[in-house]
């Protein structure tokens, strides 16, 4: 089911997760079967910008701003849980909380200051994130509507703690907001390539949250995802690597880093949605080889090509070749035929075994007003297609 | 009792495919163990959920256990239906499998009862426990 789907429920989700948790096992079943749909039809009502009251969202219709709540699950699985921090208040001293508000804005940051995206629907929807979720959860994910983060090894002695919480990483967090993003953008469906594609927008973006606040180059940055996220019980770096996907760990009990980062490699598997978490190696790949050609802040270019395609030249369903094809094509749009961006987009796909679609010619465009890009507010691509109309 | 589980996706995307059998465990483990399972009320959970395509990043469990005397039951989970009852158990095979008593396997056994495996003791013969 995608959550594009049309379709009306009238059950509340919290409703569902209540009936799950205390119900009768037909109960149970009727409100599992819902969930999902009720999760969808949340996206929709969320996305519609006149289906959220202005004021509960804390914005008007003309200033969207950033706004973050941040919960806390206190070590069960209601969400969203228990409000404990809201937008403009100081921090509580509570390590993941204060780095599920410090992401969350660092990541809306990114998007509004160098794509003048406004939060994840582009419209400023409130981040909502909620922190100490379960006992021992290992993990942290989007739920279509919101973030959500575990703490880790914190249950099990520290000689045997593997994880620690995973707010730890920023890059983490811009990964989970960025599925957001991609959700109400592109709307990659979470299966095979283009499930890869939805991993890798994550990662690739997620990693240049972390960039742009540390203020890197290309070159000097890790390019991993989660450094700070294994404990010293690991032998391991990170989660994952762009740099050099297959190599982040190599570790006794968590086994070796699987990511390719070639299509020779590419691993053909029904788990995991056919390997959304592996296969992502090889598009991560592609665009750290671009970011690395075009050089400077990986944002700038290379981020400004993949956010442009991210927005509008993808289908749910598109594959590797469709997202090579449009970023090639996204390059000459915005930087010219046979530019150097274009012929770095180039390298880096073929550099993972796909060769990108020749593009149709475009002439490069006019220099755009020196004082809005000194601002850092550039117009977007789409920003000047809708003036134009 | 022997215990099957499959935990794929997640953040990482690193799969685990392990059983674990009561009969190798210390004792004290192999009692915390079936106190979970009875806590879980795991006999009688239903088999499957639809795991929402919708969340990123969530973990996906498959469990089979075999009592060894009248249950043997199999159950599907996304991280997003798990109810609280159920957490403990998921979480103490977690640990398990990242332990020594974790036994590599090939794929979980399909339960009893075929593609639904919510069957009635009473009503479905006993199968004997799986070899291993
Ligand atoms: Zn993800």
């Amino acid at each position: 089911m995608s959550h594009r789907d049309p379709f009306f429920c009238i059950v509340p989700s919290y409703m569902l997760e209540n009936i799950m948790e205390n119900g009768t096992s037909e109960q149970r079943q009727y409100a599992m079967n819902n969930l999902a749909h009720s999760v969808a039809v949340r996206e929709r009502r969320a996305a519609r910008p006149t289906a959220v009251p202005a004021t509960a969202v804390g914005r008007t219709a003309s200033m969207p701003s950033k706004n973050r709540i941040i919960y806390s699950a206190a070590e069960q699985n209601i969400l969203p849980g228990q409000q404990v921090r809201s937008e403009g208040e100081p921090p509580t001293g509570d390590l993941s909380v204060d780095e599920a508000y410090a992401g969350a804005g660092a990541t809306y940051d990114l998007f509004e200051q160098v794509y003048d995206h406004i939060s994840v629907d582009g419209h400023g929807l409130r981040l909502d994130s909620t922190v100490h979720y379960r006992v021992g959860y290992d993990n942290a994910f989007w739920n279509g509507r919101q973030m959500v983060y575990g703490d880790g090894d914190e249950d099990l002695p520290e000689g045997q703690r593997l994880f620690n919480r995973f707010t730890v990483a920023l890059d983490i967090i811009g990964h989970e907001l960025v599925h957001g993003v991609t959700q109400f953008s592109a709307g990659l469906v979470y299966e095979g390539q283009a499930g890869a594609l939805n991993e890798a927008f994550s990662d690739i973006f997620g990693s240049l949250v972390k960039q742009w606040k540390l203020g890197q180059t290309a070159v000097e940055a890790d390019w991993l995802i989660g450094a700070e996220l294994l404990t010293k019980n690991v032998n391991g770096e990170a989660l994952r690597s762009l740099k050099a996907p297959g190599t982040a760990y190599d570790d006794r009990v968590l086994g070796k880093d699987p990511q390719p980062a070639h299509m020779d490699q590419y691993i053909v598997t029904t788990d995991d949605h056919g390997g959304v978490h592996v296969n992502s190696g090889i598009p991560n790949h592609a665009f750290y080889v671009a970011a690395i050609k075009m050089g400077g802040s990986a944002w700038e270019k290379a981020g400004r090509i993949w956010y442009t395609v991210l927005q509008s030249k993808l289908g749910t369903r598109a594959t590797f070749q469709d997202a090579a094809d449009a970023t090639h094509q996204a390059a000459a749009d915005l930087y010219g035929t046979n530019s150097l961006e274009q012929e770095a987009v180039y390298n880096g796909w073929t550099a993972v075994g796909i060769t990108p679609a020749p593009t149709i010619p475009v002439t490069p465009p006019p220099p755009l007003p020196s004082e809005n890009t000194a601002m850092g507010c550039r117009p977007t691509l789409k920003s000047l297609l809708f003036l134009l109309r | 009792m022997e215990i099957y589980f499959k935990r794929t996706g997640g953040f990482m995307g690193r799969s685990i495919m392990r059983m674990v059998d009561t009969a190798v465990l210390p004792h004290e483990k192999a009692t915390a163990l079936r106190t979970l399972v009875t806590q879980a009320d795991f006999f009688e959970l239903p088999s499957e959920t639809a795991v929402s395509s919708s969340i990123a990043d969530q973990f996906e469990y498959t469990v089979l256990i075999d009592d060894g005397k009248t249950h043997r039951h199999r159950i599907k989970r996304g991280d997003s239906t798990i109810p609280s009852t159920l957490w403990p158990l998921m979480r103490e095979l977690t640990t398990l499998t990242h332990s020594e008593y974790g036994r590599a396997i090939d794929d979980i056994p399909i339960g009893d009862g075929g593609g639904d495996d919510n069957f009635s003791p009473a009503a479905v013969p006993h199968r004997p426990p799986l070899q291993p």
